[in-house]
């Protein structure tokens, strides 16, 4: 198994998504506190680290992070909006320090759903100039997309967009909305689709991908959902591979280690071929409908082939299905003791907090004071638009949001 | 459609064609044989189907084709669709082997739900092996969606569609006649001249101008309410060949004309 750690950078973003699920917190990270966290990953044996926000770019030191990172043998990639790598010098200083890939985030191509989605004007440029100059200087475009009320019919038009426009781009994100967390979390009426609002243009996305040779992964999206390309659900790869995820989040909730991918299941899910290695349904938040949940009745470990051989998963090297069968049996009664154990009460905070985790940034005067001018800014902003802003309890701390999966 | 007693609705299909849904007796079938149908059917599980000498007494009575409803090949898969609970698929098979025994003639209907679509195209090797005479995908009616909820049970069509599409090809392949019923003929491509005959439903703002307008019956009001049409697309005119291409197809093509549908799709989630 071969696992990717995030540490986000910053918490400050010069967007203000209705959604974001990771606003602006009084944390900040120096290059110490973030040179900690990535000995950290290298201390597990992690494959590579994501540079995340927040909006990562902003963070003044981030090449020379990123050139640390990649010296100490990880492969570094970055999520970002953008913004920055429009301009080719940025881009070209990230390709330097050894970024290897950029997650360009983009929700929609219809530049008016864009700018609804961003808050903010004149994004759509700048992220398609992001993605050129990261190809001319040698980094690996992918695109992340959150699916969300607002693009959930045009999710293949998107991909048609790309595909024309931008044809070296190989590899696609889907992230279905986590409306857990931030302004998500108090915005849920606006943006949190039902599944059956995207399953028709995410369908159409994917057998456009598929067909024209490029890779995808779709996260928080239940296996019913996926309907052939099971095989692309990432909480499905880190199941059948037994992979887990460390996120630092530059908040309260500071270091969150995931090893159990299972949210929520109807009733049905019982009889479902494809429960054992199904995320189910993204239970945070509690905004999606446990009753558009179906069983489906095909074969699992096809799906679970297509996984282990995948060739352009450099992640994991491929064993015999039987050995695969042997290992994930143990590993399914491990979580069904768990999960006995735990009952109704969730994954608790210490079971999701690896102990020994390094502090994840600090909480400065001077960040204490922009946090503040920043909310300041941003509550006029939500005014603006029209959304509700994030509660100022989760970025300052509170035990409820102890625990959070990311 | 008329229903002659509590336990059954008799469907007179065609001049001297009978079919009987519910658990008619033996002397019931008789006397329809002696008033002069030619061909009485069963529509459904009747008990009697559940032993071999039960089904030649059937038989004997009178009986000549049976209609059943299997929506899968693993009993799970068929038992969550039937709503009836574990045997339920053992029963139908045994019936089927049964009736076909006993020298009635089988035909089977199958939902198409978002559960059984991925896995319909595995039915027709299954039911030529148990030597149905035909089949019928049919999608169901949101009216007859009891229970379950539209979300988990009713397709959404141009996803679901192809799986059936493809699933009456390998019945083409396979000599087994086919049908579907319930689905736009826009979405059936090639297959259109499979699609048996029904009342006209709802139709979404593409449909306006479509020349295949009146032969088709559309889409349910709610899916159409829900999902904007936005699948649904003008065909192209054009004739189409007569899907009925003989006396024989014509007559297994009749013996669907009570919907099952209706009788699925009853568990709670």
């Amino acid at each position: 198994m071969a696992n990717i750690g995030y540490i986000q950078v910053v918490r400050h973003c010069n967007h203000f998504c209705g959604f974001c699920s990771n606003p602006t917190t009084p944390y900040v990270h120096t290059f110490e506190t973030m040179k900690v966290l990535v000995d950290d990953f290298v201390a597990r044996r992690y494959f590579g680290v994501i540079l995340t926000g927040g909006e990562p770019s902003l963070h003044p030191e981030l090449p020379r992070i990123a050139r640390y990172a990649t010296d100490q043998g990880l492969h570094v990639r970055m999520i970002t909006n953008g913004w920055r790598m429009a301009d080719a010098g940025f881009a070209q200083e990230m390709a330097e320090a050894g970024l290897k890939i950029v997650h360009v985030s983009v929700y929609s191509v219809r530049p008016a759903v864009e700018e609804r989605l961003r808050g903010t004007s004149g994004t759509l440029e700048k992220a398609f100039a992001a993605v050129e100059n990261a190809h001319r200087h040698g980094v690996e475009v992918n695109i992340n997309c959150v699916i969300n009320k607002l693009n959930a019919d045009h999710l293949d038009e998107n991909i048609r967009h790309w595909l024309t426009h931008h044809p070296h781009i190989g590899h696609f994100v889907w992230n279905n909305l986590d409306p857990s967390m931030g302004r998500a979390e108090v915005n849920q009426a606006e943006f949190t689709p039902r599944l059956a609002d995207f399953e028709l243009s995410l369908h159409r996305a994917m057998r456009l991908l598929h067909q024209s040779g490029r890779t995808f992964r779709v996260e928080k999206v239940p296996l019913c959902y996926m309907a052939d390309f099971a095989w692309a659900s990432t909480e499905t790869r880190k199941i059948v591979k037994g992979e887990e995820r460390i996120v630092h989040f530059l908040d309260a909730k500071q270091t969150v280690r995931q090893t159990d991918w299972e949210h929520r299941y109807a009733r049905s899910c019982d009889v479902c071929s494809l429960r054992t290695i199904c995320g189910g349904l993204f239970d945070r938040g509690d905004a999606y409908d446990p009753a558009e949940l179906y069983p489906v009745f095909v074969e699992r470990d096809a799906i679970v082939e297509s996984i282990l051989r995948d060739p352009r998963d450099p992640s994991f090297a491929f064993r015999s299905l039987e050995a695969w069968r042997e290992d994930f049996e143990l590993r399914i009664a491990e979580a069904r003791t768990r999960h006995a154990q735990r009952g109704t009460t969730g994954v608790s905070a210490a079971e999701m907090s690896p102990s020994g985790a390094p502090a994840v940034g600090q909480v400065t005067e001077q960040g204490m004071r922009l946090f503040e001018a920043k909310r300041l800014v941003e509550g006029r902003k939500a005014e603006r638009l029209g959304i509700t802003l994030e509660r100022p309890d989760v970025a300052l701390g509170s035990p409820e949001n102890q625990g959070q999966k990311p | 459609m008329t229903r002659v007693t509590d336990s059954e609705t008799l469907v007179v299909r065609y001049s001297g064609e009978v079919s009987l849904r519910g658990e008619p007796s033996l002397e019931e079938v008789s006397r329809l044989r002696g008033e002069g149908f030619g061909r009485v059917g069963l529509c459904g599980l009747h008990p009697l189907l559940a032993t071999r000498a039960g089904a030649e007494s059937l038989a004997g009575a009178g009986v000549t084709d049976v209609h059943l409803a299997l929506h899968g090949t693993a009993a799970r898969e068929h038992e969550y669709v039937e709503g009836e609970g574990e045997g339920s698929f053992a029963a139908t098979a045994a019936a089927v082997s049964h009736a076909r025994a006993a020298g009635m003639t089988v035909v089977v209907s199958s939902a198409l739900t978002r559960s059984t679509a991925r896995s319909l195209g595995a039915l027709p090797r299954w039911l030529v092996a148990q030597g149905a005479s035909g089949w019928l995908v049919e999608v169901p009616r949101v009216g007859e969606v009891r229970g379950k909820g539209f979300d988990a049970v009713y397709p959404r069509l141009a996803l679901a569609l192809p799986y059936a599409l493809h699933a009456l090809e390998a019945a083409r392949r396979m000599a087994l006649l086919a049908w579907v019923r319930g689905a736009p003929r826009c979405l059936l491509g090639p297959y259109a001249p499979r699609a048996l005959a029904e009342a006209p439903r709802a139709y979404g703002f593409r449909c306006e101008g479509c020349p295949t307008r009146g032969r088709c019956g559309g889409v349910d009001a709610a899916y159409l309410a829900r999902f904007a049409g936005d699948e649904l697309s003008p065909g192209r005119p054009r004739t189409e060949p007569d899907p009925m291409v003989g006396l024989r197809e014509a007559a297994i093509a009749r013996m669907f004309a009570v919907p099952f549908a209706d009788a699925a799709l009853t568990e709670e989630a």
